[in-house]
C-alpha cells in the first residue's frame, strides 16, 4: 500500500480539466491540495468542478512546502522559475510536454531532481500499439525492418492559445506541440539507441514550424532504420505509420485504438490484424492513459526507481527534437 | 451589385476549417476579395502563404474595426466562441450586435451554423426540425439565428442564416476521417440505402452559394446549405473511393428501427427469451412439437442478431431539408472532384514554395 501523496497543480488549462483532475480525483493514494493559475476564472471553474482549493499564485512558495508532488502544466517558456521553486522545496515534479527543447536543458532540469521524482507527460507510451509493434519487430515475422514513414497531418489553425505563436513560450510549432508524442512512441517501438536528422524541409515562421518533411536514421541495437516524417497542421495527410519490412508493408495508427494493416509489397490488398494482447491491460482512451502514467509515476515514487514515466527515459526524444529544430 | 464587380468580404472566424477554406477558394478563384479577421497570430502563416489579407482582431481599435466592417460588401461570420456552454450564447449575441450595428442596408451579414441548428438529438439520423432543440448547440444556434434576424431588422441589414450540411473538402477534418476509415476497413457498413439523400456540402458549392446571395439571387432567410442536386450516400462514398483510389466493400444496411412501444407478441417473446432455461425445462420438455418449433424460431432470430452485430463506419444525417435551399453551382461529383483537385494542387504548391530546404 503506497503512501498518500499530496499534490499541487500549477496551470488550470484544458488538459487539467479534461485529463489530470478527473484521473487524480479517482486515484486512491493521491490528495489534490490546491490549484493555481494566473487565469483566476479557469481556477474558479476547476475548483467548482472538482472541489479543489484555489491558492494565490503569489503565495506559491509557502504552499509548495505542504505538497509531495507538483503538476506543472503551464506553457514551456513560463516554467523555469517554477521548476526552480519546486526543486528547492524537494517536491516531485510532473511536467507536461514539451519538457525541454535541447538535451542540455533536459539534463539541467534532471539534475535538480532524483530520477524517480521527475516525470514527463508522454502518456501515449502506454498505448497498446506500442507493445504490439515492438513484438512484431522483435519476432521478425515480416523480415527485417527497412524503413519507416510517419504521416501526421491535420489541418488545424484555430488558435485559442495565443502563446503558440510565441517561440519563447511554445518552444516551437506543431512538431514540439503535438507530433512529439509520435516521435517519442517511435523511439520506444524501435528501442532506439540513437537518432540522427539528415534533411529537413520546413515551412516555419519566427521559429514556429507548420509543415515539415524530415529524413534521417534511427539506430537500433545492430541496425539502422531510415525514416521519413511528414508533419503538418496546414494539411491533412492519410495519417499513420508505414513500416517497410523485407516482405511486406505494415500500416498502423499510433492512437489509443491503433489498428494494424499489412499488405504484400507488390499488392494493393490490405489485411487487418487483430491485436493479440489483452486490451484490458492498456488504456482505452487518451484520458485513461493519464491514469496509467500517473500510476507509473506514483509507483516510481513508492519504489524510488525511475520508470517509463521518468524524464531520464526521454532524453533521446529531446535530442531528436533538438536536431530537427536546428534545421527548421 | 453589378455583375462585373468582385465583392469584398470580411470573414470573421477565418481560422476555422470552413472559414479558412472559403477564404482560399474565393481568393484563388478571384470571385471575391477576402479580408480575414483572426483572434491571434497563430494562423497568420496560412493567410500569408495564400496571399489573403488579414488583421489580428485584438490589434484593431473600435474605430478601425468599424471602418473595416463598413468597407466590405458582406460579413461572413464563422465564429463559435470557446468557453462554457452557458456563456456562449451571450458572447455570440454581443459579437453580432457589435458587427450588425455598424453595418448598413447595402451590406449583407451571413451567420453560419451547422445543420445541428435543426435541433435534432445526438444519434438521430433523419433531418427534421425540432421545435425544442435537443442539444445545447441547437438551442444556442437557433437563438442566435433569431437574434441575428431581429438585429438585422433593427439596423436594416439583410441577414442570411446558413445551416451548413457536413462540410467536405481537402482541408476539412472529415476528409481525413473518411480516408482513414475507408483505408483501414475492408467492409464499410452504412446505416442507410445507397440512394438515401445525404446532407453534405463541398467548399466550392458553399462559396458559389454565398456569391449568389451577395448577387441578390436569394433573399435573406434561413437556408440549409447542401450540394444541389442533393447527393446520395453512394455518390458521397464514390467521391472518396475514386479520389483516393480506395476499394473497400461498401455495404448499405439500414439499422432496423426500434419500436417505441412493443406489441404484446414482442413483449411475450422478450420475456420468453429472458426465462428461456426455465421455460425449456418446465414447459417445452412436456410439449415436444412446440419445443421443436420454438427452437427453430430461436435459432433463426439468433442468426439475425449475429448478422446485425457490426459497427457502422460513419454516421450520416439523411433526408431532405425543411428550410429553403440554395441551388448550389458546380455541385456534381465530377465538378467537385475537379475543383478539389485544382484547389489542393494550388494549396500544396503555396506551402512548398514558402518552405525552406
Amino acid at each position: 500500500m503506497s503512501a498518500t501523496y499530496k499534490i499541487g497543480i500549477i496551470g488550470a488549462g484544458a488538459i487539467v480539466e479534461l485529463a489530470h483532475l478527473p484521473v487524480l480525483k479517482t486515484l486512491k493514494n493521491v490528495d489534490v491540495k490546491w490549484i493555481c493559475d494566473i487565469n483566476v476564472d479557469n481556477c474558479a471553474l476547476l475548483s467548482s468542478m472538482y472541489n479543489v482549493n484555489v491558492i494565490d499564485i503569489n503565495l506559491l512558495d509557502n504552499e509548495l512546502k505542504n505538497i509531495d508532488i507538483c503538476l506543472l502544466t503551464i506553457p514551456y517558456g513560463a516554467r523555469p522559475a517554477y521548476i526552480e521553486k519546486i526543486s528547492n522545496n524537494n517536491c516531485a515534479l510532473y511536467v507536461e510536454k514539451p519538457f525541454a527543447i535541447n538535451s542540455e536543458e533536459h539534463l539541467t532540469i534532471m539534475k535538480k531532481f532524483s530520477a524517480h521524482k521527475l516525470a514527463v507527460g508522454y502518456q501515449r507510451r502506454y498505448f497498446q500499439i506500442i507493445d504490439e509493434l515492438k513484438n512484431i519487430i522483435e519476432d521478425n515475422i515480416y523480415g527485417q525492418l527497412k524503413k519507416i514513414s510517419l504521416f501526421e497531418g491535420n489541418f488545424h489553425i484555430k488558435g485559442n492559445k495565443s502563446y503558440l505563436s510565441n517561440y519563447k513560450m511554445a518552444g516551437g510549432g506543431i512538431i514540439i506541440e503535438s507530433a512529439i508524442h509520435a516521435l517519442d512512441q517511435l523511439l520506444l517501438i524501435l528501442e532506439a539507441k540513437d537518432v540522427t536528422v539528415e534533411n529537413v524541409r520546413s515551412l516555419a515562421k519566427d521559429k514556429i514550424d507548420y509543415d515539415s518533411f524530415i529524413t534521417g536514421q534511427i539506430r537500433r541495437q545492430n541496425t539502422s532504420i531510415s525514416y521519413e516524417l511528414s508533419i503538418s497542421n496546414l494539411r491533412n495527410f492519410n495519417n499513420g505509420l508505414y513500416m517497410e519490412f523485407e516482405n511486406c508493408i505494415l500500416k498502423c495508427d499510433l492512437s489509443v485504438e491503433g489498428t494494424i494493416s499489412i499488405k504484400a509489397k507488390n499488392s494493393n490488398r490490405w489485411y487487418n490484424m487483430a491485436p493479440v494482447g489483452n486490451r484490458s491491460n492498456y488504456p482505452s482512451s487518451i484520458n485513461e492513459s493519464f491514469k496509467y502514467i500517473w500510476e507509473d509515476f506514483i509507483s516510481a515514487l513508492d519504489s524510488g526507481q525511475s520508470n517509463n514515466s521518468s524524464a531520464s527515459n526521454s532524453i533521446l526524444t529531446t535530442n531528436w527534437i533538438e536536431q530537427i529544430y536546428k534545421n527548421v | 451589385m453589378s455583375e462585373a464587380k468582385v465583392p469584398k468580404l470580411l470573414i470573421y472566424g477565418a481560422s476555422s476549417q470552413v472559414g479558412a477554406s472559403v477564404a482560399v477558394f474565393l481568393s484563388q478563384k478571384k470571385i471575391a476579395h477576402c479580408t480575414c479577421l483572426l483572434r491571434n497570430a497563430n494562423s497568420s502563416v496560412f493567410f500569408e502563404i495564400n496571399q489573403i489579407p488579414f488583421h489580428i482582431a485584438t490589434t484593431l481599435s473600435d474605430e478601425d474595426l468599424k471602418l473595416l466592417i463598413q468597407s466590405h460588401d458582406a460579413i461572413l461570420d464563422f465564429t463559435y466562441p470557446a468557453g462554457q456552454a452557458n456563456i456562449i450564447l451571450n458572447t455570440i449575441k454581443e459579437n453580432m450586435q457589435n458587427i450588425i450595428s455598424q453595418m448598413n442596408c447595402d451590406q449583407q451579414y451571413f451567420h453560419m451554423s451547422s445543420i445541428m441548428a435543426y435541433g435534432f438529438p445526438d444519434g438521430e439520423k433523419d433531418l427534421k426540425h425540432y421545435k425544442i432543440p435537443r442539444t445545447s448547440y441547437g438551442y444556442i444556434k437557433r437563438k442566435a439565428e433569431l437574434f441575428a434576424k431581429k438585429t438585422g431588422a433593427k439596423y436594416n441589414v439583410p441577414i442570411y442564416n446558413f445551416r451548413l450540411g457536413q462540410i467536405h473538402g481537402f482541408l476539412q477534418s472529415v476528409n481525413t476521417s473518411y480516408r482513414g476509415k475507408l483505408f483501414s476497413n475492408t467492409n464499410i457498413y452504412l446505416d442507410g440505402q445507397a440512394n438515401d439523400k445525404v446532407n453534405i456540402i463541398f467548399i466550392n458549392s458553399l462559396c458559389y452559394a454565398i456569391i449568389d446571395c451577395i448577387d441578390n439571387k436569394y433573399q435573406p432567410n434561413v437556408y440549409t446549405l447542401i450540394n444541389y442536386p442533393q447527393w446520395t450516400l453512394q455518390e458521397l462514398y464514390k467521391y472518396y473511393t475514386n479520389t483516393y483510389e480506395l476499394n473497400p466493400n461498401i455495404i448499405y444496411q439500414p439499422k432496423l428501427r426500434e419500436k417505441k412501444q412493443g406489441n404484446l407478441k414482442e413483449s411475450i417473446l422478450k420475456l420468453a427469451k429472458r426465462y428461456r432455461p426455465l421455460l425449456e425445462t418446465y414447459v417445452l420438455f412436456r410439449l415436444p412439437l412446440l419445443y421443436k418449433k420454438v427452437k427453430g424460431k430461436f435459432r433463426q432470430t439468433s442468426f439475425n442478431d449475429v448478422k446485425n452485430q457490426f459497427e457502422y463506419t460513419d454516421f450520416h444525417i439523411l433526408g431532405e431539408p425543411s428550410t429553403s435551399i440554395i441551388k448550389t453551382k458546380c455541385s456534381s461529383l465530377k465538378e467537385v472532384a475537379y475543383s478539389e483537385e485544382e484547389m489542393e494542387k494550388l494549396y500544396i504548391s503555396a506551402i512548398e514554395n514558402s518552405s525552406n530546404g
